[in-house]
């Protein structure tokens, strides 16, 4: 072999060596990474280890991000708030099919909205929530990088690491009874950024045709009927939100079909169903942005509802 | 499959190179038929239906290719150019047409939503040069076997280079197909490296600048001046590192195969006039225009304007194989004309016996603009979202507004400096690759462990890169 070859061949192999071993620290480092810095301050481990330590409650409430940082009960009270951000039907389902097999709560509230169809919601790159809500928990004999939405965010937390000085910063904060609470308003007026951040939500929340044949609705149907066949009282809820934003969704024609199919869903199932979307028209301060509550609303919303519903 | 998924780099690549290098030392014909059997399996990930689409499509030119051969019937010849065509059409232009028809003629049909099958306008045009060839008997050894591979080697299936069959068979019949040759592969890896980090480190970063500054104009909204200019600027960059990543990478793999496909890029936007531009940008395609359409026209040899109008119709046809849309053909017509205006230019210079601008900085820059301005026309999605775009940076801005805004230079500057840096003040990797394989003929004197561990270094944060959620198509598959 002559030396020019040897020298490629020594050089490939390197080449493949290298690759190993940056391939494998670089995994073993985030695996690290994910496990110590990044879920400990996690709101979705948060509310998972919350979700995992609760068994008899008198109210367990389920729902996406306008429940998990709206709905903040009193201290001490025996009412739970599981929800968490951006969660589809399916996956509230699977969480409350998993709490009825395992827990038990004296009633539920569930949150529902147009939006809940939209469909981002049902992209591929979700969590599969029977490894993390099954009473068997998997996830914790999984690598934390089989998380999807952990791994896809990868990169934002390292840059976040170490911007913030080797931390991973949370605006929230997650309270004893699960919610995540905001203490920001919404600035009044809307500022440039907010009229943006609008077109963006209506928009990426706009119904596509067909939506009414969406199999959520049979999953919302089946999740009603479960929580029913287990004598549970129910009780549906949509959150409030600003009249800037409520207003030129209003207009959109598959929202409010959406809306009138969630109250005729609701009387054929015979639960109550509470529509608050102007509920605070004319309190702004009670809101983060133009579609979550803060803090303060979400404490003040949180026992109207309770009220409200009257179980 | 795309080059820049993880079960494409971690596992389908090392599988299919060295179970290639295993069968090729009991039989070349075995190693071969593995390449076809990779590259089918490539194809058929995408979308299993059009496999068929491509293998019929093979083994009918493979025959027209052999009557061609036989016969040399010009008819024949019309008929297997116009079937590939008639394919692309079907695939690519027929809801172009449809609507076309029902905008102009108020026709009212409707539109069909065919699924474009990936890459066909590569492998068509890759298999009418190839009838083409045999039409003229410049094809002497014909086998099914070379020929499948020629058309769906999976390097440059999808995106290119547009290899003509002489230049790859040749190297499928040689006797040292299928010898590990340790140079090449080692190349191939530093090549492939370079490719896939400019991909995933340039044009995917540069890309999020630019995407939501063409929405805004799709959506009609208004631009500001340098709004306009720095959208269309990173897409100039983002083209260009996307395809040339893609054409870099495809290059690369065909070395770890021992196999050499031809240069699709050098440095396109270092050249001084739009005639350098494009002998430089997608070479591939510029060499089968001009051999398959601009000389079958009469190129250059019957006057100036035959000249001129040979060169717009090739323009304009080329503009259109990008894709269904009068964006692509005026995309096109802005490059004939930018042709017809720099031979023009070039005649009117020769006569002066100077030329007008002779610093070569000045000329880059101004060849620069000219591209950047007609690849907007190329990146919007609608007709009014480009013609926005394109008058906001070609009107004055007003200076009051443009003055408050000058604040955001700097940042856009530092936005847009690792893509210029790698564009104008470095070689490019065909450079890079010539200047690697003299060295590597020279172990003595010189050392690659360097640039070998600075590739590896490349790859593998790619890899982590792409394992951590950065991923996107390449721009070329779409066409």
């Amino acid at each position: 072999m002559s030396k020019e070859i040897a020298e490629s061949k020594k050089n490939t192999v390197l080449f493949i060596g290298i690759v190993a071993f940056m391939l494998i620290t670089l995994i073993v480092i985030s695996e690290l990474f994910l496990r110590l810095v990044v879920a400990p301050s996690d709101n979705f481990y948060k509310q998972l280890n919350f979700y995992h330590s609760v068994e008899n409650v008198d109210i367990a409430a389920f729902g996406d991000s306008r429940m998990s940082q709206g709905f903040y009960p009193e201290d001490g009270s025996r009412v739970v708030n599981l929800a968490y951000a951006s969660e589809n039907f399916e996956q509230i389902a699977q969480k409350i099919d998993y709490f009825l097999q395992t827990k038990h709560a004296d009633k539920i509230i569930l949150q529902v909205g147009h939006h809940m169809f939209a469909d981002y919601r049902f992209d591929d790159d979700r969590r599969d929530y029977s490894v993390f809500f099954s009473p068997e928990q998997p996830w914790r004999k999984q690598l934390h990088l089989q998380d999807p939405e952990l791994r896809g965010q990868l990169l934002n937390y390292w840059q976040l690491f170490f911007l913030a000085g080797f931390k991973i910063p949370n605006q929230s904060s997650f309270s004893d009874n699960g919610a995540v609470l905001l203490d920001m308003e919404m600035t009044i007026p809307p500022t440039e950024d907010q009229f943006y951040y609008r077109k963006e939500r209506i928009a990426e929340h706009i119904l596509k045709d067909g939506f009414e044949s969406r199999e959520t609705w049979d999953i919302l149907r089946k999740t009603i009927q479960r929580i029913k066949a287990e004598n549970v009282p129910l009780c549906l809820v949509s959150f409030p939100v600003t009249a800037f934003y409520s207003e030129p969704v209003y207009e959109l024609e598959h929202t409010v079909s959406a809306f009138k199919k969630i109250e005729e869903l609701a009387a054929e199932e015979k639960v109550p169903y509470l529509m608050y979307w102007d509920y605070y028209e004319d309190e702004p301060t009670y809101f983060r942005n133009l579609d979550h509550l803060n803090k303060t609303g979400a404490r003040e919303f949180a026992n109207d509802l309770i009220d409200d519903c009257g179980f | 499959m795309l080059f820049n998924s993880l079960e494409f780099l971690l596992l389908f690549v090392p599988l299919c190179v060295c179970s290639f290098y295993i069968l090729a030392r009991f039989s070349q014909k075995a190693a071969l038929l593995n390449l076809v059997f990779f590259s089918l399996v490539f194809y058929s990930v995408w979308n299993p239906y059009y496999l068929a689409l491509l293998v019929s499509s093979i083994s009918v030119n493979y025959i027209l290719g052999g009557l061609l051969q036989k016969h040399q019937s010009k008819l024949l010849l019309a008929f297997a150019v116009t079937a590939n065509l008639g394919s692309i059409a079907y695939f690519k232009y027929l809801d172009f047409l449809i609507g076309t028809s029902n905008s102009l003629f108020e026709t009212e049909w409707t539109l069909q939503h065919v699924i474009l099958p990936l890459g066909i306008s590569f492998f068509t045009f890759q298999q009418i040069s190839y009838v083409i060839e045999c039409y003229r008997g410049e094809i002497k050894d014909r086998d099914f076997k070379s020929y499948a591979l020629f058309v769906s080697f999976f390097p440059q299936l999808i995106a290119g280079p547009i290899v003509r069959f002489q230049e790859i068979s040749h190297q499928f019949l040689d006797k040292t197909f299928g010898q590990v040759n340790w140079t090449k592969i080692l190349l191939g890896l530093i090549i492939f490296s370079i490719g896939l980090s400019k991909k995933v480190f340039l044009a995917d970063d540069i890309a999020a600048q630019a995407t939501p500054i063409f929405a805004k104009a799709d959506a009609g909204e208004t631009l500001t001046f340098l709004e306009a200019w720095f959208g269309s600027i990173s897409y100039s960059f983002q083209i260009y590192f996307d395809f040339s990543a893609y054409s870099d990478m495809a290059i690369g793999l065909g070395l770890m195969l021992g196999l050499t496909l031809p240069v699709n890029f050098l440095s396109p936007y270092k050249a001084t006039n739009i005639i350098d531009f494009w002998r430089t940008w997608h070479i591939t395609l510029s060499r089968f225009l001009r051999d398959y359409l601009y000389f079958p026209l009469g190129g250059n040899r019957d006057g100036k304007f035959r000249r001129y109008t040979n060169l717009m119709i090739v323009m304009l046809l080329g503009g259109l194989w990008h894709g269904a849309s009068w964006n692509f053909v005026i995309w096109g017509g802005i490059h004939g004309a930018y042709l017809m205006i720099n031979h023009g230019v070039r005649l009117v210079s020769a006569k002066r016996g100077k030329p007008f601008i002779s610093n070569a900085v000045i000329n880059v820059a101004l060849t620069f603009i000219c591209v950047t301005l007609a690849w907007v026309f190329f990146r919007a999605e609608t007709l009014d979202g480009a013609l926005h775009m394109a008058y906001v940076m070609i009107t004055p801005p007003d200076w009051e507004q443009f003055s408050a805004k000058m604040i955001l230079l700097p940042k856009l500057a530092y936005l847009l400096l690792p893509c210029a840096v790698v564009t104008w003040l470095m070689p490019n990797s065909i450079q890079i690759m010539e200047a690697l394989e003299k060295r590597i003929q020279q172990p003595e004197q010189f050392n690659l462990k360097i640039p070998t561990a600075l590739a590896a270094f490349g790859f593998s944060m790619c890899v982590y890169f792409i394992f951590a959620g950065v991923y996107s198509e390449f721009i070329y598959f779409q066409f």
